[in-house]
């Protein structure tokens, strides 16, 4: 090991990380707005160059010259660490993201394209950063000294800490169908079947994508943040670029929940009738960028479908989420461990026609069982009143 | 005899405990400082030299209470006592005890045993054991939060530094190549009961706490409880490693402790021949704790469902039962 090796190639990776994720996010921001402006037959924004492509950079020096405030009975300190918490948490979830490898020339040691590349324990790490992101949410909630923010920081600390039980449970089946937690041997693992996990973890996806809505807080769950209620919940005190890092986060939690989606459940870079570009031991430069093509644009779809949910279901009440967590979410997701804990015992090891047939059965079920008995989105039946004065 | 000379003869003993060994030319002139401190005294100045440098277990745990004994007077006034107006002053001498009992223990000589004759110290068995600069970093890091959390005054800070312990904790483990105890930590530890903790005070509102709250109850007895604890902790890993007879496998290494602990090491390896130790570490793990420990996981599971069902029991009469 060269200090190359040691040193300068990891911090090149970070540096593009870093610097991806902030024009992403930048970008993601216009493409929302695009996709909101589209769907409720507005233009959205169009005035900042052309199509409003300049709009990113105009809000972002807007963020960088507006005025900071630190409101008055705020507790400095962790005003000022609560954004800067949630930006890093966030950003250090990427450094286990697999982009692939490339073999510069033959017979040349494989540059990995991932920060950390190897952690065995890959997909626990992100899960492990991202639960401490809430750290951000609940100081920054407590620290700005209004009941706005200090109400939105308590629901939010309650909602994360909820949805990070079903987001875990549904993993499982993954993991236990590829036998790993390495994000690179999940995408092998497809690869090599043929099958997307999707096709046999329909159940486990399903809960993976509400958690994992509700863990970013986007808006069928925005509950930490909602305007009408909270007024910002807890970046209600935040002004120009801490806000900014809170935008930042909240974006990358969406991208990254994006990435994991995509990893565990669409097989990652794979696609049929491309896998001489991008399968085998020796990847070479196109390989590797038909790898990260593919990925990217399979993200990117991803997120828009996350935007189209926003902009199609109306917000959660606090006790419906709550219950959506433990009462639906979390059975479901031991319904979903269940089935694969058994299919993974008792069937062949590449029988996966007859794991798609059982998942799907479970799915037939749940979904007949919501119809006929469920009464979980019904109101709350009324408590009986305190004994009146006869 | 006046307080100060006696103060002045234990320091005397205490620096002669640990230079004695490193420096051996150095312990007569700090014997001597105290020596004099005691009146001159030589059969006095004789049996504390040879309590202080014995080798035998109490020697041991004699030493390792003096070296431990700045840092249980730093913690002691950097606790949190009556009025915050004299704080200061007094948190400032006591990080600076604190610390130099963590440098003490650093420059602490090792067995020659383990040496292999030359004058050798704590942190050349530390770096004999994989300790690099992070370990080093974070071990710190882990230190100096651990004594933050329980000085501080406002319940919240506490909690954010106890985080950073556990976060500095689960790097250790990470360095250790424990990932899934570290992840395991950061997920449980950090994320779910720290913030549940968060929750609470944001609820009670320290800022307007009632003094009984930003104060430590019984700063004394728990300096003395934590004083014990890591005294006899420190004594006995500092014994076990440097009495305990060392196979010849590990005498013929350059790092002769990092050779024992492999040695081992392979022994478990060998007498467990349930484990697959060629599998990556999460693999390894399950296996290790659902086939070797497979009684105990359930037991521990069954504990945590009678657990959830008395908090259940608990939270459930307050509201729903009319009584």
């Amino acid at each position: 090991m060269d200090a190359w090796q040691v040193w300068l190639e990891p911090l090149i990776k970070i540096a593009i990380v870093i610097g991806a994720l902030q024009g992403a996010v930048a970008y993601l921001i216009l493409v929302e707005r695009k996709a909101a402006a589209y769907i409720q037959d507005r233009l959205g924004p169009n005035r900042v160059g052309p199509w409003g492509l300049l709009q990113p950079i105009a809000d972002g020096a807007k963020f960088l010259l507006k005025e900071e405030i630190i409101p008055a009975g705020a507790d400095k300190v962790l005003f000022l660490l609560a954004p800067v918490s949630i930006l890093a948490t966030a950003t250090v979830a990427f450094a286990t993201i697999p982009f692939g490898y490339f073999v510069p020339w033959p017979g040349a040691r494989p540059i990995e394209l991932t920060i950390a590349p190897g952690l065995d324990i890959g997909l626990l790490f992100v899960f492990a950063v991202g639960s401490l992101g809430v750290y951000g949410v609940v100081l920054g909630g407590w620290a700005s000294n209004s009941k706005y923010s200090l109400l939105g920081g308590l629901r939010s600390s309650a909602q994360l800490v909820s949805y990070e039980i079903p987001l875990g449970l549904s993993v499982i089946g993954v993991m236990l169908l590829s036998g790993s937690m390495r994000m690179e041997t999940i995408m092998t693992a497809q690869a090599q079947s043929g099958w997307w996990w999707i096709a046999l973890q329909p159940l486990g996806f399903a809960v993976f994508m509400v958690s994992g809505c509700a863990e970013s807080a986007r808006l069928p769950f925005d509950l930490p943040e909602c305007e009408q209620e909270l007024v910002g919940g807890y970046h209600t005190e935040y002004t120009a670029m801490k806000f900014g890092m809170f935008a930042l986060a909240e974006y990358q939690h969406l991208i990254t929940v994006a990435f994991l989606s995509v990893i565990l459940y669409f097989g990652g870079w794979h696609v049929w009738g491309l896998a001489p570009f991008t399968e085998g031991n020796q990847v070479g430069l196109i390989g590797a960028a038909v790898r990260v093509a593919v990925l990217a644009i399979k993200v990117l779809l991803m997120i828009l479908l996350f935007m189209w949910i926003r902009w199609s279901w109306p917000r959660f009440r606090y006790d419906q989420l709550m219950t959506v967590a433990w009462k639906v979410m979390i059975p479901l997701g031991l319904l979903n461990l269940v089935v694969s804990a058994v299919a993974q015992e008792f069937l062949a090891p590449n029988d996966y026609m007859t794991r798609c047939v059982l998942a799907w059965l479970a799915v037939g079920g749940c979904v007949l069982y919501a119809a006929l008995f469920s009464n979980v989105a019904a109101p709350e039946p009324k408590r009986p009143q305190a004994s009146p004065q006869a | 005899m006046h307080p100060h000379e006696i103060l002045m003869a234990a320091l005397g003993q205490c620096l002669a405990a640990f230079t004695g060994e490193m420096h051996a030319g150095l312990a007569p002139l700090f014997a001597w400082a105290g020596g004099a401190g005691l009146g001159g005294d030589p059969g006095l100045r004789d049996r504390l030299l040879g309590v202080v440098l014995n080798r035998d277990v109490f020697g041991y745990i004699v030493r390792t209470f003096l070296i431990l004994l700045p840092a249980g007077l730093g913690v002691y006034l950097m606790l949190p006592r009556g009025l915050p107006s004299k704080q200061p002053q007094y948190r400032r001498v006591g990080a600076a005890l604190a610390a130099f009992s963590l440098v003490l223990i650093c420059v602490w000589p090792v067995s020659e045993k383990i040496s292999g004759g030359a004058p050798r110290t704590v942190l050349w068995l530390l770096s004999g054991w994989g300790g690099s600069a992070e370990f080093y970093l974070l071990g710190i890091v882990s230190l100096a939060s651990a004594v933050l959390t329980i000085t501080s005054r406002n319940p919240v800070y506490s909690a954010l530094w106890f985080s950073l312990v556990l976060l500095a904790n689960a790097g250790l483990y990470l360095i250790q190549h424990a990932e899934f105890l570290a992840a395991a930590t950061a997920i449980v530890y950090a994320g779910a009961i720290l913030v549940t903790f968060l929750f609470v005070l944001m609820l009670a509102q320290p800022q307007g706490a009632a003094s009984y709250d930003r104060v430590s109850r019984e700063p004394f007895l728990a300096c003395l409880t934590g004083l014990l604890l890591a005294g006899v902790l420190l004594g006995t890993i500092h014994y076990s490693t440097s009495v305990e007879a060392i196979p010849n496998a590990a005498k013929q290494s350059v790092r002769p402790t990092a050779a024992l602990a492999r040695t081992q090491m392979t022994t478990a390896r060998e007498t467990s021949a349930l484990v697959d130790y060629a599998q990556p570490h999460v693999a390894n793990l399950g296996k290790s704790l659902f086939q070797e420990h497979f009684v105990s996981i359930e037991i521990v599971g069954v504990l945590l469902l009678a657990a959830v069902v008395g908090a259940m029991l608990i939270a459930g009469h307050t509201s729903e039962s009319p009584r």
